[in-house]
């Protein structure tokens, strides 16, 4: 498989706190790898500089073997990245349709148009012409992914999906993400529940402190290691890393 | 029925400082920029008619066809050069930047056609004084009914292109979201570009029309800003068709004002907005403002 995505030595900054250090990661094409790790670990932070919406402060970001680092977002968009952005951040005042014809108007030739993301999420068929803002949490993390779908991505990131959502509508958006994945979309998926990202993914890479300190197939690891990982355990290096029982699951946050 | 007919003038005045407001209107909604250059750019517009029809000798409406694409162009290379980059230093910015524009331009005006006070009036013959008589005291003038057509008309094509275009979609969802508008693949610098570029010339448009209605010179961009902003106030931000309603309201405002005494004319339309800014709305305005 070819490597689409290939980040090089990556630093991204907020003002002076460094959220993403020196960070390495190759994405091959049909891959889905889940991002895990603990809030703050600067997973949206690594997903939102790929995505061009936050500048890298040094090394680069390769996509389709071309350098993208300094690219404006609405080009790395019909180049073939989209960001599904966490809070889903959809146009309130447009109607659901709006926010999809919105996306699709630059878009790359490929399989998706306003008919087919309405098939793909059958529940937003009969409120296309609702106004985005009014819709329920579960419907609009739909639109969102429906949005950045219209785009013919080529690598779909996909920021806290579930997020403030009902359970049962998780379930339904998981649902549609699994369909997609197993269609041959490259994903990479933020995800704070565990258990759902290792469901989906092939692939589970965990940051802490904006370092990769876990890369592996899904296959080749146990909860309890990447929970390991997730808190920093068992690495004499790290010392700032959170002091909690290792036995309790990371329970996703939901703000 | 003085009283009827100082209703109808002001319906037609209305239409014109629609036409003033609309512009300002969305550049606002777009960009958050209230441009205070706004009124002086439409006297550049009036002046530029009236040179074009002066030095050509044609009529005023074929040199508004002229004026009008190199209005277009102005409002996109101000946006490119000038104000895209006072949005990168922050809301107050712009507004700072717009009134030094205002200031350049006035200045640059009185140095290049003296402080004459011109009109356009004469050059449209019976256009700009004729009018249907209805009765002794009730008279509609031909140039207020094509002044208030015209608004009516810029209006519905602006309300077209922002609500059923693909390019309004965008400008709408840039207004409301930038940042991700960019992650779907919208170039803001590109959609701000035409926004300012239709607002420059909607106001050069507005700015021929009111040197065809009365005079124009030099300082007259800052009044006529002023109506603007008031009718944009007044009939609700973000609403084209309220931007219409504003201009009526306060154009009515101000006939009104005027049958009960000359000097009270301006006045009533500036109690009309004060009295909107201190009800329910103004209180809109205000949390709007607070979000953006």
């Amino acid at each position: 498989m070819a490597d689409l995505l290939h980040i090089s030595h990556l630093d991204a900054r907020h003002g002076l706190l460094p959220a993403v250090r020196d960070l390495s990661l190759t994405v091959s094409d049909g891959e889905a790898v889940a991002l895990v790790g603990a809030n703050g670990a600067g997973k949206s932070t690594l997903l939102r500089t790929v995505a061009g919406a936050h500048p890298a402060a040094g090394g680069t970001v390769t996509f389709d073997g071309d350098d993208i680092t300094g690219l404006a977002a609405h080009r790395r968009v019909t180049r073939g990245l989209a960001l599904v952005p966490e809070g889903r951040k959809l146009f309130p005042d447009l109607t659901v349709e709006e926010n999809l014809l919105v996306a699709g108007r630059r878009a790359r030739p490929g399989p998706w148009s306003v008919d087919t993301v309405l098939d793909a999420f059958p529940l937003l068929r009969p409120i296309r012409h609702k106004r985005a803002g009014s819709l329920s949490g579960g419907q609009q993390q739909a639109t969102s992914i429906g949005r950045a779908l219209m785009t013919n991505p080529r690598l779909l990131l996909v920021d806290e999906v579930s997020l403030g959502l009902a359970p049962v509508a998780v379930d339904s958006v998981y649902e549609s993400l699994t369909a997609l994945i197993a269609d041959g979309a490259t994903v990479v998926l933020v995800e704070q529940d565990l258990s759902r990202a290792m469901s989906v993914a092939d692939r589970v890479v965990c940051m802490l402190e904006g370092r990769v300190v876990l890369d592996t197939p899904v296959g080749e690891v146990t909860r309890d290691q990447v929970t390991d990982a997730y808190f920093g355990l068992g690495r004499a290096g790290t010392t700032s890393a959170p002091v909690e029982t290792p036995a309790a699951h990371p329970t996703p946050e939901r703000t | 029925m003085s009283w009827i007919n100082a209703l109808v003038q002001g319906l037609f005045l209305g239409g014109l400082y629609a036409l003033f407001a609309c512009g300002l209107s969305l550049l606002f909604g777009v960009m958050r920029i209230i441009n205070l250059a706004h009124g002086d750019l439409a006297v550049l517009g009036a002046f530029g008619v009236w040179w074009v029809s002066d030095r050509a000798d044609v009529s005023p409406f074929l040199a508004l066809l002229a004026v009008l694409p190199v209005m277009l162009a102005l409002g996109y290379a101000l946006q490119r050069t000038v104000l895209a980059r006072s949005l990168r230093g922050g809301e107050l910015t712009p507004l700072l930047t717009t009134f030094g524009l205002a200031i350049v331009l006035q200045n640059a005006l009185l140095q290049i056609f003296s402080p004459d006070v011109r009109s356009l009036g004469p050059s449209v013959g019976s256009l700009s004084t004729g009018s249907w008589k209805i009765t002794d005291q009730l008279s509609v003038p031909y140039l207020g009914v094509l002044i208030l057509a015209v608004a009516v008309g810029v209006l519905g094509a602006l309300q077209f292109l922002l609500q059923r275009t693909g390019f309004g979609r965008e400008m709408r969802a840039t207004a409301q979201d930038p940042d991700t508008a960019a992650l779907v693949g919208v170039p803001a610098a590109s959609v701000y570009a035409r926004a300012a570029a239709i607002a420059v010339a909607v106001a050069a448009l507005a700015g021929t029309f009111l040197a065809l209605h009365s005079t124009f010179d030099a300082s007259s961009g800052p009044t006529q800003l002023v109506f603007a902003f008031e009718a944009v106030v007044i009939g609700g931000l973000g609403s084209l068709w309220g931007t219409l309603t504003g201009g009526v309201v306060l154009g009515i405002a101000q006939t009104l004002g005027a049958q009960i005494d000359p000097q009270y004319s301006i006045l009533a339309g500036h109690l009309v907005f004060l009295v909107i800014l201190a009800g329910p709305r103004g209180r809109f305005i205000a949390t709007r403002r607070a979000h953006a």
